[in-house]
């Protein structure tokens, strides 16, 4: 809804005050960068998928996003490095490295206001921190909304919200939340328990 | 199954696209015409029936000929009036024959195609899971649809015509020959060129058809990539830019198209003024024979009408040239379907399942869907008779996996696999599933009524049999509240339905077939209380006296269960009871906490 693929079905949604409806739809999607939940990425080179939404080819922003997003890694395994082809003619990415494209293609716009809609879920825990780490440092003063079913994800953010059933339940920090001993609370205990269990085996 | 295929299936065009055949294949050939062979009566019918529908055309000129030089030089109107009948007559039987000629290899062709469809059918249905997991839907649905299509073009009309084509060509050479041979040399002076003429625009035309498939293909996969990418095209504002790119792969397209157009527009009026050449010339040389005396006007008349005629037939055969690649493009597509071999395959001695109690044994199963990447591993575990074994575990701990593999859908890897000391792989897969009853979670209901849906659609099941399941399972209630009870109208896949319904109608499903082992993934869908306690008593029904193995999500399941086998990535970590289990607090006492224990409270 932010990006408006869908409007709002009653109230308002306002940017800086602005009712999202009066801003134009190019100058909107030009200053969000939107990691879907559902990763698509085109079936052309990864330097093409990571600088979609950026006019002019520009190597120092493709390698700044791709170091943030952990992905440079990855590539530096790849033998054309950034003009592999993905797809059916290409490599095939794991779920984690189609997960952290996504998230460079957000960051190479420039973005006003980042959304994560649950961007990690295929990425393991520690590379997800250290992403989010550097993320903090690329979106400082700019807005970040993070989707998460992840505490670990969202415990540092400035603010929390709980959604339960499309009704808001719960808000505020993660330390304030955890003393309220409601959902968020029950949510942190059974990640830890869940965590704790992946540990084992 | 799995979702591993999800998000490849836009990407590119696949290979199996861009097959661009030869027009001509005689190993394909020889295989599509043993499609043909059923029908053999039909193919002896259409070439009589060409036969003689192609010496009909020649005829007339001859006729005509008659006609001048025999009654309209003589005066003789009697004569005229009896020639005029007969060539009418010759109109009205062409006419006839075309007519069965037309009917005949239409019915043969869709006959054949018929038989296709089916085939291909029945061997899709044959792969292995496997195979849909990595193939997109699409891609099967055109070649079960599209393709076919393409074939039936082949046998209804391309090889007949061809057939047709060539007869009429020798049909006219021999009333030509027959009449003046030296008149027909003059005539077929212009022929070399025609050959060399066609020559050159088959192979332009060649080149240019691959162009215009090629263009095809990527034009499709560029529709089908930005369709189903559309919301990251619109959250990039890349509206404008996608156009151009579409824009110029349509250009390339359109371009292609209008260079394949080309060469028929040249190569037409070529054979146009070849053929006006062949008459100029027959004017000519014939017209001089006729001033001398030594040839009739008649047989001049007859000439220029037979080199008319003449050229339309080889002008056709050129364009039949792209049916003939079309059609063999599709064959070699569809017959790459038909013999892809990712088959779980029957035993060829199969055992058979007499007397068949229910027992499953797991011998040290391996089991991964891509190479090495193990899924299962060294799973070993039994259910006794009318044992009902609770399967646990996070996700992704290949619970999913066990069901797959006692139907078959999958071949293991490694161990074995045993239904009452037998190996899976020794009896028939029908004989496996058919005293295998499974309920997943994903409720899939078909079009068609509540009745057939519960059988079906086994013509053996009795009504009474189907309200007895549901009466058990508990769903004749709210069945028979419908409109039209047993026989109201599942809609859009039950959408009209509540998920607690749609249960209950699959636990019918399950049960009307009494099943010696049963197989239930439960739902973890949340349903209100009235309704879970209908489901709870229905999943007891369903247990009781039956081997059951469930994947569960009810803490009350799992308490009535006789063994608990705690799965943890692929491996079993703890079996139990769930006093047991939970004493010893394990993983499964910090499952219980993370899953069932909120159950517990309600």
């Amino acid at each position: 809804m932010v990006s408006r693929l869908f409007d709002v079905t009653s109230g308002r949604l306002l940017i800086d005050g602005q009712d999202i409806k009066s801003i134009p739809l190019n100058v909107l999607r030009k200053n969000i960068g939107m990691v879907p939940q559902e990763t698509f990425l085109f079936s052309d080179t990864l330097e093409n998928n990571i600088i979609y939404g950026v006019e002019n080819k520009d190597s120092e922003l493709l390698n700044k996003v791709a170091s943030i997003s952990q992905l440079d890694k990855d590539v530096d395994q790849f033998a054309k490095k950034y003009d592999t082809v993905l797809g059916e003619r290409g490599i095939t990415l794991s779920g984690g490295q189609k997960q952290r494209t996504s998230i460079a293609r957000a960051l190479a716009i420039n973005p006003k206001i980042l959304v994560l809609d649950d961007s990690f879920s295929a990425v393991d825990t520690k590379t997800e921190e250290e992403i989010l780490i550097k993320l903090k440092e690329f979106m400082k003063d700019r807005t970040s909304i993070i989707i998460s079913h992840r505490i670990s994800t969202v415990k540092d953010a400035d603010n929390i919200i709980v959604l339960d059933q499309g009704v808001i339940a719960e808000q505020g920090k993660h330390e304030d939340l955890l003393k309220i001993g409601g959902i968020y609370y029950d949510i942190h205990y059974k990640q830890l328990l869940e965590e704790e269990l992946q540990r084992e085996g | 199954m799995r979702g591993s295929g999800k998000g490849n299936s836009a990407k590119g065009t696949s290979q199996d696209d861009e097959i661009l055949g030869k027009a001509y294949d005689s190993k394909l050939m020889k295989r599509l015409l043993s499609y043909v062979k059923p029908y053999k009566k039909y193919v002896v019918a259409a070439i009589f029936m060409n036969i003689v529908v192609a010496a009909l055309g020649p005829l007339r000129p001859y006729l005509t000929k008659i006609a001048i030089d025999d009654y309209i030089v003589n005066d003789n109107y009697q004569g005229l009036l009896t020639i005029s009948a007969i060539l009418f007559g010759t109109l009205i039987f062409q006419a006839i024959i075309q007519y069965f000629l037309t009917y005949y290899t239409q019915l043969m062709g869709q006959n054949i195609i018929y038989d296709l469809r089916v085939k291909l059918f029945a061997h899709v249905q044959k792969l292995s899971l496997k195979y849909f997991d990595k193939t997109p839907i699409g891609r099967i649905v055109t070649r079960v649809t599209n393709d076919v299509e393409s074939l039936n073009e082949l046998f209804s009309s391309g090889i007949v015509m061809i057939f047709s084509d060539v007869f009429i060509i020798i049909w006219i050479l021999i009333f030509m020959f027959a009449m003046e041979w030296e008149l027909t040399l003059v005539s077929l002076s212009v022929l070399p060129f025609l050959i060399y003429a066609t020559f050159l625009f088959r192979r332009k035309v060649r080149e240019s058809y691959r162009d215009v498939r090629f263009q095809l293909a990527r034009l499709n996969s560029y529709m089908q990539e930005h369709i189903t990418g559309m919301s990251i095209i619109q959250l990039f504002s890349k509206e404008k830019k996608e156009r151009k790119n579409f824009a110029e792969i349509n250009e390339a397209h359109k371009v292609a198209n209008i260079n394949s157009i080309f060469y028929y527009a040249v190569f037409f009026p070529i054979v146009e003024i070849l053929s006006s050449g062949a008459v100029a010339l027959i004017i000519w040389y014939g017209g001089g024979n006729v001033i001398q005396g030594t040839m009739t006007i008649g047989v001049l008349f007859a000439f220029i009408q037979y080199t008319e005629m003449f050229f339309r037939p080889i002008r056709d055969l050129s364009e039949k040239y792209n049916i003939m690649q079309t059609a063999m493009a599709s064959s070699e597509r569809i017959f790459k379907l038909l013999d892809n071999k990712t088959i779980i395959e029957n035993p060829e001695l199969p055992k058979e399942l007499k007397n068949f109690r229910g027992n499953v044994d797991f011998k040290n199963v391996w089991f991964a869907y891509n190479n090495d990447e193990y899924v299962l591993k060294d799973i070993s575990f039994s259910v006794r008779e009318g044992e009902t074994v609770a399967i646990v575990g996070a996700t992704g701990a290949g619970k999913s996996s066990i069901i797959n593999l006692l139907n078959r859908f999958y071949d293991i890897n490694k161990g074995s696999i045993l239904v009452d000391g037998i190996d899976l792989r020794e009896i028939t897969k029908e004989d496996l599933r058919n005293r295998i009853s499974i309920v997943l979670q994903d409720i899939f209901l078909f079009s068609g009524t509540i009745a057939s849906n519960i059988s079906l659609g086994d013509s053996t099941i009795t009504k009474e049999q189907i309200i007895a399941a549901a009466k058990t399972v508990g769903a004749d209630s709210f069945i028979s509240k419908l409109p039209n009870g047993y026989d109201a109208e599942v809609k859009e896949k039950g959408a009209t339905l509540s998920v607690g319904q749609k249960q209950l109608i699959s636990f019918a499903r399950a049960l009307v077939f009494n099943p010696q082992i049963l197989i239930l993934d439960e739902a973890t869908s949340s349903v209100d209380t009235e309704t879970e306690i209908l489901i709870q008593q229905a999943i007891e029904k369903l247990l009781q006296n039956r081997t059951s193995i469930v994947i569960a999500h009810r803490l009350s399941t799992i308490q009535n269960s006789d063994k608990i086998i705690v799965l943890h990535k692929g491996e079993i970590k703890e079996v139990g009871t769930h006093q047991q289990l939970l004493s010893k607090k394990g993983i499964y006492y910090k499952l219980y906490q993370l899953q069932y224990k909120d159950q517990e409270l309600k």
